[in-house]
C-alpha cells in the first residue's frame, strides 16, 4: 500500500477515528498495531509472518538481555540476536546477489537462492531491531537496568512490536531510535495535536513525492540501456539531473508524510532529510542526507570499528568500509557496493585534505563547492539507475558521443520545470536568516495553498517509493 | 494557517477549473510524456460529454495506435490503442464504460501482453472516476505545467528560428515548419513527420525485434484463451469483433511468432464464425524499427483500414 492510494487514505481515516474515540484511548497502541499489520499485509500478507517473527525476536533477545544477571550471557544473548537480524537481512535480501556471484545459477543451492522473495521493508525494520537490542546492551552494560524494558514482557512486547510496525516509517524510514520513541508512548489527546506542523510536513511531501518525483519518474524513465544510447548529450546530462532531483523528492517526500503522519498520531519522527543538496562536501552530505541511516551506521558500525580514534589508516578503512556497507544496504547488487565506495572514497579525500592542506577558500568559493559536490553525487546516482557497471559506462560514452544527435527540447523543460521547485526549496534554505524570509513567512499559506492545488491537479500516476526497493 | 492555506487552494481550484473547461483550449488535452498521452486517450472515452456511442472502436498496442486519428473521426470510429500497453487495456475500458460500440477491431500482433496495471487501477478508481467525470480539471492533459512547458518550448523555438534565420538569411523554410502550433494535441510536428519520411528503418531495432520474433512465445495460446472472454462479452452485448493484423517488416513474416500468433487466433477464432481483416502484403509498407508503420505507410494503411472495415 503507498501513501498515494486512495485505501490508504480510507486506512488513515478509520485508524484516525478510531484512535481518538474516548472509549479506545487505552487501545491506541493497540489500534495503531493493527492498522499498521493490515496496511503491511494489504500488499504481501505471508510477509506479515516474517514482521511478526522479526519482532518477536528482538522482543525476547531484548527483554533477556535486560533481565539477564550476568554480563557474559547478556553480550551473548546481544551477539545472537545482531546475529539473527543480519541473517534474516541477507537471507532475504542478498540471496540473489549471493546467488549469482558465487553459485551456479544452474546448481540447486543457486537455483533456490534465486526465488528467495524480497519482504518491502525488510532492510529498515531488521536496522530498528539490531539498534533496540544493541542499545538495551549498552544501557545494561553500565550494570543497571534498561529504562526501554519494561518488567512486564506483555507490555514490552506491544512497545516493541508498535516501535518496529508503525506504519508510517515501517516501509522506507526514518529509523528510529528506541530511546527516542519508547518514552513517547502514551496516551494521546486530539486536542493536543499539533495541526499546523502535520500540515506542512504532509503538504510538502505530498508535493515532492506525487508532484515532483512521480512526474519526473516519466521523463527519467529512459535512463535505462538501450534507450538512453538513442539521447542526445544535452538530454543524459538533464535526464540524470532530473533523477538526481527525483531520488531526492522521493525519499525526503516520503520522510516528511512519514513525519506528517505520526504527528496526527502524537508521535515525532526525527528530520531525515535537511537539505542534503546544499551541501559544500561529502561529509556534509552524509549529516543531511537519510540523517537516520547515517546516524545509525555512525553508532553501530562506524564507532565500535574504531571510528577515528585508532590512527588515520584505521579511520579511513573504517570510512570505507562503513561506506560500502552502507552501499550494499541500498540494494542487492555490486553498483551500490561501488556506489558506497565511492562516497567512502570522498570522506577519505576530504579528510586526507582537510588534514594536509590549510588553505581556506573564500566564502564566494561557497557556491562553486555546492555545485561541485552536487555534480559529484549527481553523477553517482548513475550506479542506482544502472545496477549493470557496463551499462553505466555506456552512459559515460553516450554522453561523449551524442553530441550531434538532436535534443529533445519539450522533455528537457519538463524535467527543468519539474525539477525548480526542489531548487527553489533548497534556496530558500539558504535565504532562511535573511530578512525576506521572514517576511516571505507570513504569507506562507498561500505557498501551502498553490502546493495544495498542485497535488490535487499535477500529481503523476502514483509510482513506489524509489527506496521501497531498499 | 491550515484553513487559510485550504482556502486559497479552494479558490485557485474553483477559478483554474473554470478556465480549463470554458476558456483555454477546453478541446486540447496536452500529455507531457507517453504513458500521459495513453490515460487522455482513455478518459476522453470514458469522459465524453458527447454521449454518442462510436461506431467502431480499435483496441491495440503502439503498432495500431498508427492508425489515423483524423481519418477515423470522419467515420465514427474511436482509436484507443496504447503506447507501450495491450490490448486488454482497451478492452477494460469498454467494459467499464458499458456502452458497447457496432463493431470493436482487435489488433492481434501484441497479444501476449498484460493489462497495465497502472491503467487498471487509473480504470478502476470509483472516486477518481467521479471526480474525472465532472471536473475537468483534475483529468489528465489539463495539467497546470501544460501552461507553462509548450507555450515555453514554442517561445524558445521560435527564438531559434529567428536566430537560424539570422545567420543564413534564409527565408525559404517556414516559420511554421519548424514551430509547432500551441494547442495540438499530438506530439508530433510537422517538422517530426518530413524528418522521418527521410530517415532509414532503425537496424538496431530492426535486428533486435527480428531476434525476439524468432522466439517462440508459448504464452500466445493462453493469451488467446484469455481473449475469448472478452471477446464473448462483446458479443453478448451486441457488438461484431473484427481482427486484424498491423503490417511489419517483411523480415518480420515468417518468424515463429507471427506464424505462432495467426495459428493461435484462427484455432481459437475460426474464419467462418469471426471477421478478419484481410491480412495485408508487408512489403507494400515501410517501418521505422521493424514494427511501427512509418506516417506514410501509416497513413496507407488507414486507407486501407477504412476499406475493409464496414466489408
Amino acid at each position: 500500500m503507498l501513501f498515494t492510494d486512495y485505501m490508504f487514505f480510507g486506512l488513515l481515516l478509520v485508524t484516525f477515528a478510531f484512535f481518538y474515540i474516548p472509549i479506545f484511548r487505552k487501545k491506541q497502541t493497540l489500534i495503531l498495531i493493527l492498522s499498521s499489520l493490515f496496511f503491511y499485509a494489504y500488499e504481501a500478507p505471508w510477509f506479515t509472518f516474517l514482521l511478526l517473527a522479526s519482532a518477536s525476536i528482538n522482543i525476547l533477545i531484548s527483554y533477556f538481555v535486560n533481565s539477564s544477571s550476568s554480563l557474559s550471557i547478556r553480550k551473548r544473548i546481544s551477539a545472537v540476536g545482531v546475529i539473527l537480524n543480519i541473517s534474516l537481512l541477507v537471507f532475504f535480501k542478498y540471496s540473489q546477489l549471493l546467488s549469482s556471484t558465487f553459485f551456479d545459477p544452474n546448481s540447486s543451492i543457486g537455483h533456490f537462492l534465486l526465488f528467495i522473495p524480497l519482504p518491502i521493508g525488510i532492510s529498515f525494520f531488521t536496522f530498528e531491531g539490531i539498534s533496540l537490542v544493541v542499545d538495551v546492551w549498552r544501557d545494561t552494560k553500565r550494570g543497571h537496568k534498561s529504562d526501554l524494558i519494561d518488567p512486564s514482557l506483555k507490555v514490552h512486547a506491544q512497545k516493541t512490536l508498535f516501535f518496529i510496525s508503525f506504519f508510517p516509517h515501517l516501509i522506507a524510514g526514518p529509523i528510529l531510535k528506541a530511546h527516542e520513541f519508547y518514552p513517547q508512548i502514551k496516551q494521546k489527546f486530539f486536542k493536543d495535536i499539533e495541526w499546523s506542523v502535520a500540515f506542512k510536513n504532509l503538504i510538502v511531501g505530498y508535493f515532492l513525492k506525487s508532484v515532483i518525483a512521480d512526474n519526473l519518474k516519466n521523463f527519467t524513465f529512459w535512463l535505462v540501456y538501450p534507450y538512453f544510447e538513442h539521447l542526445s548529450t544535452t538530454d543524459l546530462l538533464i535526464m540524470l539531473f532530473g533523477y538526481s532531483i527525483q531520488i531526492f523528492a522521493d525519499f525526503a517526500g516520503y520522510s516528511l508524510i512519514a513525519i506528517g503522519l505520526a504527528k496526527l498520531f502524537g508521535y515525532k519522527f526525527p528530520l531525515n532529510f535537511n537539505f542534503p543538496y546544499i551541501s559544500s562536501s561529502f561529509k556534509e552530505f552524509w549529516k543531511r542526507w537519510h540523517i537516520s541511516l547515517s546516524t545509525f551506521l555512525m553508532q553501530y558500525l562506524y564507532i565500535p570499528l574504531g571510528g577515528n580514534r585508532k590512527g588515520k589508516l584505521r579511520t579511513y578503512l573504517n570510512l570505507m568500509l562503513t561506506m560500502f556497507i552502507g552501499g550494499l544496504w541500498h540494494g542487492a547488487a555490486w553498483s551500490y557496493a561501488v556506489w558506497g565506495i565511492f562516497h567512502g572514497g570522498m570522506l577519505v579525500i576530504e579528510r586526507l585534505i582537510s588534514n594536509n592542506v590549510k588553505i581556506r577558500l573564500p566564502e564566494a568559493f561557497a557556491p562553486v563547492k555546492i555545485i561541485f559536490i552536487f555534480i559529484l553525487i549527481t553523477f553517482s546516482w548513475l550506479l542506482f539507475k544502472l545496477p549493470e557497471f557496463n551499462h553505466v559506462i555506456l552512459y559515460f560514452k553516450s554522453i561523449y558521443g551524442n553530441q550531434d544527435l538532436a535534443n529533445n527540447l519539450l522533455t528537457n523543460l519538463y524535467i527543468l520545470l519539474y525539477s525548480l521547485p526542489v531548487v527553489f526549496y533548497h534556496i530558500l534554505y539558504l535565504l532562511k536568516e535573511k530578512r525576506i524570509f521572514q517576511f516571505l513567512i507570513k504569507y506562507e499559506f498561500i505557498a501551502y495553498g498553490i502546493l495544495l492545488f498542485f497535488i490535487i491537479t499535477n500529481s503523476g500516476s502514483s509510482g513506489s517509493f524509489i527506496y521501497f526497493q531498499f | 494557517m491550515v484553513k487559510k492555506s485550504l482556502l486559497v487552494c479552494l479558490v485557485i481550484f474553483f477559478l483554474y477549473n473554470v478556465v480549463v473547461t470554458f476558456f483555454w483550449y477546453p478541446e486540447i488535452y496536452m500529455p507531457e510524456h507517453q504513458q500521459q498521452n495513453n490515460y487522455i486517450t482513455a478518459q476522453k472515452y470514458l469522459y465524453s460529454n458527447d454521449r454518442k456511442i462510436f461506431e467502431g472502436i480499435i483496441v491495440g498496442s503502439s503498432l495500431a495506435r498508427r492508425i489515423d486519428r483524423d481519418s477515423l473521426k470522419k467515420v465514427n470510429i474511436y482509436n484507443m490503442c496504447f503506447d507501450g500497453l495491450s490490448i486488454y487495456d482497451g478492452l477494460n475500458a469498454i467494459q467499464i464504460k458499458g456502452e458497447y460500440p457496432k463493431r470493436v477491431f482487435i489488433e492481434i500482433n501484441v497479444v501476449d501482453k498484460d493489462a497495465d496495471k497502472e491503467m487498471t487501477n487509473m480504470l478502476n478508481n470509483p472516486i477518481t472516476n467521479i471526480l474525472r467525470a465532472n471536473i475537468v480539471a483534475m483529468r489528465d492533459g489539463k495539467q497546470p505545467m501544460r501552461f507553462i512547458a509548450p507555450p515555453l518550448e514554442h517561445r524558445i523555438l521560435g527564438f531559434e528560428y529567428a536566430l537560424y534565420d539570422w545567420r543564413h538569411k534564409n527565408r525559404s523554410k517556414k516559420k511554421n515548419d519548424i514551430v509547432p502550433a500551441i494547442g495540438e494535441d499530438h506530439l508530433v510536428s510537422a517538422d517530426t513527420i518530413k524528418s522521418e519520411e527521410a530517415r532509414p528503418v532503425n537496424k538496431a531495432f530492426l535486428d533486435r525485434n527480428i531476434e525476439r520474433y524468432h522466439l517462440n512465445s508459448e504464452k500466445v495460446y493462453t493469451y488467446v484463451d484469455q481473449l475469448f472472454y472478452y471477446v464473448s462479452d462483446l458479443q453478448q452485448n451486441g457488438t461484431e469483433v473484427v481482427f486484424f493484423e498491423m503490417p511489419l517488416h517483411p523480415l518480420l513474416l515468417d518468424t515463429e511468432r507471427t506464424k505462432t500468433i495467426r495459428n493461435a487466433f484462427l484455432e481459437k477464432f475460426p474464419c467462418e464464425k469471426y471477421l478478419y481483416l484481410d491480412f495485408t502484403d508487408f512489403s507494400e509498407y515501410s517501418t521505422s524499427d521493424g514494427l511501427h508503420l512509418e506516417p506514410k505507410s501509416a497513413l496507407k494503411y488507414t486507407n486501407y483500414f477504412l476499406s475493409q472495415a464496414w466489408r
